[in-house]
């Protein structure tokens, strides 16, 4: 029932996870911590986990499902959240190839991108509130220095991510 | 299939997304990688297609990358060839994300810190990624052509109240039901 459960929460969101499992974030939170599958701290430690290794970020849910039942929940979270996209794009592809409007699937998308873009915001917002706990300044400190160094800096994604996490460090130890 | 040569074998589609899913971070620059895989090393498609494909990847649910592999897997090699191509993409991190959850103990203060720090830079990576996305409100489906002022400003706002509505804790399911009409009004019928 666990199982099925766990799946379910996967499978549901991928099947509305627009542009990266990203769009979804506060709502895979809150469905988590609903069923006491992860604490929050868990689940933001799983983003991390997902965001430093290769390939795309969906790679925190198979943390979430070890962490809820082990190898099995690991499967279950990988299943459930890359069936419903690549079942969907089977069938976009059996569709539409035989008859492509170029015109109208740029439309489509061109309209489906505010509402990718407000969640996305919103799960940018939301993470960051659950990141902070209680230190708001770190956290800000932090993101402000991160910043700085993307734009002004060469500086590719992993290391961005470790200057991050030696920022937060240096700051506990100072303050 | 103006421009293209012959289509991969098996083998070497599994092995571009083996490559790609072990050597690639950063979202935006793992869909160059496939151009490059694709169009531009090897021909399997041309460019006018690729980026038709991309839109369709870009419109669907799912992550971009996945739904670029996916779609290309089946344009290229098959259903078979597409989902292993997905395993191929996706199990190297996945495995790697699970087994550094087994080894690092999450739990001690001093592991806590790094890792709250990677988590604030991860969400400026998603704000940046969010800000170079931000000029594409202003397109229209015609390149040439920028939106009005108007259906900009309509786009902001529903940008915004999806963002407002999420954050004061409406359900995804309600806010999309809402906003996915009333994004397609806003494109077809205003």
């Amino acid at each position: 029932m666990r199982l099925l459960a766990l799946f379910w929460i996967f499978f549901r969101l991928g099947l509305v996870s627009f542009g990266s499992v990203f769009a979804v974030l506060p709502e895979l939170q809150r469905a988590l911590v609903e069923q006491g599958f992860i604490t929050p701290e868990g689940f933001v430690q799983a983003f991390v986990l997902g965001q430093v290794v290769p390939g795309p970020n969906m790679a925190m849910c198979s943390v979430i499902g070890w962490h809820v039942a082990g190898p099995a929940g690991a499967v279950v979270a990988f299943v459930g959240i890359y069936s419903g996209p690549v079942a969907i794009m089977g069938a976009a592809y059996a569709v539409y190839h035989r008859s492509r409007n170029v015109i109208w699937v740029r439309r489509l998308e061109l309209a489906v991108r505010p509402v990718v873009l407000g969640l996305l915001s919103a799960s940018a917002a939301s993470l960051m509130w659950t990141t902070a706990g209680t230190q708001h300044l770190l956290a800000l400190a932090v993101a402000v220095v991160v910043g700085v160094l993307a734009l002004k800096t060469r500086l590719g994604p992993l290391s961005l991510l470790f200057a991050g996490g030696l920022a937060w460090s240096a700051g506990q130890l100072l303050g | 299939m103006s421009a293209s040569r012959a289509g991969p074998s098996l083998s070497e589609w599994l092995r571009v997304n083996l490559a790609i899913g072990t050597l690639s971070f950063g979202s935006a620059s793992r869909i160059v990688l496939y151009e490059d895989a694709v169009v531009r090393e090897r021909s399997w498609l041309s460019n006018d297609e690729f980026s038709e494909v991309l839109t369709v990847a870009q419109l669907l649910p799912g992550p971009n990358l996945v739904n670029l592999s996916a779609y290309l897997g089946y344009r290229l090699v098959g259903p078979v060839g597409s989902v292993l191509g997905i395993l191929c993409l996706c199990l190297p991190g996945a495995v790697l994300a699970v087994a550094l959850s087994g080894v690092l103990a999450v739990d001690r203060p001093w592991v806590q810190a790094p890792l709250r720090g990677m988590a604030v830079a991860g969400i400026v990576l998603l704000l940046l990624f969010l800000w170079r996305r931000l000029p594409g409100l202003g397109s229209t489906a015609d390149p040439a052509t920028p939106a009005s002022t108007r259906v900009r400003v309509a786009r902001g706002v529903l940008m915004a109240a999806v963002a407002a509505a999420i954050l004061s804790g409406a359900s995804l399911f309600a806010v999309l039901g809402v906003a996915v009409p009333t994004a397609l009004v806003l494109e077809f019928v205003l």
